[in-house]
């Protein structure tokens, strides 16, 4: 199956439950501790994770606020490369393989991998696609034609300060799901959503259609750190993505990973 | 100054930004281009620069070095400047610049702390306030420079992660320029970034090298055999070499710091190369702060820690237009190792009376070490004042001796 068809699959099963939105979690990969990792991604899963956005530990996260910062530089240490996370991602899918994952990665580690290779090891190892946080669809024509080529979902992320001209280009250049981001600022946990993230959605959701992307689903992220942030969220957005929150917990233990994501989706506490 | 801002530099350079960042980075450009069309803006800025920065700074020939060496040098004194260093041009460029579009706060970062201390003035002078980003690591290596910097009413904070150096202080004031985009404009220090930063940044240092082409024709009637140098991200060479890229026959090389030694972590020399599965090193290209180019990185692209005895070339990656006149072959790089700089270092104090940054000294040591008994007439660029360095040069050669180079040649 290509990997646009797996996350879109993925959108649609979420759309049916009472939480309405995909719940999207990003760990970092072998973070908190790389031999415990699997089973603490398999627990997410079971607690009602949708789609893993897998963190590949970069020494330069320039979007990245202390927390994933924090996170990747222990990740670095105990030894996890971009190949180590290819591998971690190949082992999750063989254990879970109806939920998608995603790898989000910055672009240095790709270029040095080489583009095709880096999406073949995607494609052999069933990875549905890549975000890359420091790539715009403007400078991305030879990462665009690797993608397609494996049938991996490219997906961009557009900001609340992208110009309508903008927004569409990314719109039509995404793939898999569009990434918008909430906030001007980097990753990391806030108290209060901005005032403006329904508007700024459904504007998004009124261009979809405009470009010919009603198919395409998207994801808010950055900053969705409660539970009333993600109902909020849920009824204007496709998918849901929250990262430092789910770090922090992580950290903590598997259970408080998986109680903060059953109280994320309203089941139970 | 005012042809439209170049994206790409051959196969490098280019907006590799996230999203947040790319209206900001156009708005810039689309301000610098039209503010070099007016007059008003270029006039503002050639007065700061004449009446308060001290441009144009001299050509000095080095008489007694040039007898001692067998070649004909004449050092541009960039030292001169207000500030002390040639960082002082682009900070006063892109300040008035932020101001005419109505930014209230500046932001930089900064290595040695020259382009933090560059940054902080040209905010007090022109009435905005100013943070400035600083590796730990740096600020004790230039515990003076931050204090400096706090004279001049900036905040200095403090960055610790990763390596705790130039790298790290850039991620993080680019984690503050996205969160405050409104009221902040980023100071970027060397000709390094996201499009327009490069080559905004070397056009705010042309004015090195139209003025030392005019200098040195004046004094001797010809242009000169040989320009040098020291390149971080490459600005004052940038800047230098500008104004020499038609001179065919005028050959340019730029000096990196060579570090103690050629192994991964030990130098910020990035055509000694980056560490390869196969083995031997070789200079390879990546993505850095928004711009590509070749950088230093290991086998799976995580950005290499450097060193250099000066801290304002201790970073991992080369300004994107040096990467590509490298690969046309019309600029050489080449490399100088800490020792060869603190002997140059001494070399300039004892014969012309010049005490050198131990960034400049660099390109003086290359100097010394490949143009002796040439009888050529050499251009070097002294892209700033070692004042800055007294300590840390007291603190390898220790105090109560007085020569350096002895040590173990
Ligand atoms: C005196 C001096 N020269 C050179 C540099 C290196 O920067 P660039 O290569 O951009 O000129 C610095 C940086 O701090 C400096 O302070």
């Amino acid at each position: 199956m290509s990997g646009i068809e797996a996350i879109r699959r993925a959108f649609l099963r979420a759309e049916g439950t009472p939480a309405k939105a995909a719940l999207i979690g990003y760990l970092t990969a072998g973070y908190p501790d790389p031999r415990e990792f699997l089973d603490l991604v398999e627990t997410a899963f079971d607690a009602g994770l949708d789609l893993l956005e897998l963190g590949v530990p970069f020494s330069d996260p320039v979007a990245d606020g202390k927390t994933i910062q924090a996170s990747s530089e222990a990740a670095l240490r105990a030894g996890i490369t971009l190949t180590k996370t290819l591998e971690i991602a190949g082992r999750i899918i063989e254990r879970v393989p109806e939920k998608p994952v995603v790898l989000m990665s910055y672009l240095n580690p790709i270029l040095r991998m080489g583009i095709d290779r880096f999406f073949g090891a995607l494609k052999s190892k069933g990875v549905a696609g890549v975000i890359i946080p420091d790539l715009i669809p403007d400078e991305a024509e030879a990462v665009r034609d690797a993608a397609s080529r494996h049938e991996r979902a490219l997906v961009f992320l557009v900001a609340p300060n992208s110009t309508t001209e903008r927004r569409k280009k990314i719109l039509r250049a995404s793939t898999g799901f569009l990434y918008a981001i909430g906030l001007e600022g980097v990753t990391g946990e806030r108290d209060d959503l901005s005032a403006d993230s329904a508007e700024f959605l459904q504007t998004l959701r009124k261009e979809r259609g405009e470009v010919g992307r009603g198919d395409l689903p998207i994801a808010y992220g950055f900053g969705v750190s409660r539970p009333e942030h993600f109902r909020e969220l849920a009824r204007h957005a496709d998918g849901v993505i929250v990262g430092s929150a789910l770090i922090r917990r992580a950290a903590e233990s598997k259970e408080s990973l998986a109680a903060f994501l059953r109280t994320l989706k309203g089941v139970g506490s | 100054m005012n042809g439209p801002l170049e994206r790409y530099f051959g196969e490098y350079g280019g907006v590799y930004v996230p999203e947040t960042l790319v209206r900001p980075v156009e708005e810039l450009t689309a301000a610098y281009e039209e503010a070099v069309r007016d007059a008003t803006f270029l006039e503002e800025l050639s007065r700061l620069l004449r009446n308060y920065a001290g441009r144009p700074t001299p050509l000095t020939p080095a008489q007694r070095l040039s007898e001692e060496i067998g070649a004909e040098v004449f050092l541009k004194r960039e030292d001169l400047l207000h500030t002390g260093a040639h960082k002082i041009n682009n900070a006063l460029g892109q300040a008035l610049l932020a101001k005419r579009m109505g930014k209230t706060r500046l932001i930089a970062e900064t290595g040695a702390g020259q382009h933090g201390v560059a940054t902080a003035t040209a905010a007090a002078k022109l009435g905005l306030s100013c943070d400035v980003y600083m590796g730990t690591e740096d600020m004790r290596r230039q515990e003076l420079n931050v204090f400096r910097m706090e004279l001049l009413g900036a905040r200095v904070i403090g960055v610790d992660a990763g390596s705790r150096t130039l790298k790290d202080a850039i991620n993080e004031a680019l984690r503050d320029w996205v969160s405050n985009l409104r009221t902040t404009h980023y100071v970027l220090g060397s000709v390094l970034g996201p499009a327009p930063y490069p080559a905004m940044i070397r056009n705010f240092h042309r004015c090195i090298g139209d003025e030392a082409r005019r200098q040195i024709l004046e004094a001797t009637s010809r242009l000169p055999d040989t320009v040098i140098a020291c390149v971080g991200g490459g600005s004052n060479a940038i800047g230098m070499f500008s104004a020499f890229l038609e001179d065919r026959n005028v050959e340019l090389v730029g000096v990196e710091g060579g570090g103690c030694g050629k192994g991964p972590g030990e130098h910020a020399a990035r055509y000694f190369g980056s560490p390869t599965a196969e083995g031997k090193p070789v200079p390879t290209v990546g993505v850095l702060h928004g711009t590509k180019t070749v950088l230093l990185q290991d086998a799976d692209g995580n950005v290499l820690p450097t060193h250099s005895i000066s801290a304002g070339l201790d970073y991992p990656a080369i300004g994107p237009e040096h990467a590509a006149l490298h690969d046309t072959g019309r600029v050489r790089y080449v490399a100088a190792s800490d020792h060869e700089v603190l002997a140059a270092f001494e070399t300039l104090c004892r014969w012309e009376g010049i005490l050198p940054a131990l960034e400049s000294a660099h390109a003086v040591a290359y100097l010394l070490k490949e143009y002796r008994n040439t009888g050529k007439t050499i251009l070097v660029n002294l892209s700033g004042r070692g004042d800055k360095d007294v300590e840390t040069v007291r603190g390898i050669v220790g105090t109560g001796r007085a020569s350096i180079s002895g040590e173990d040649g």
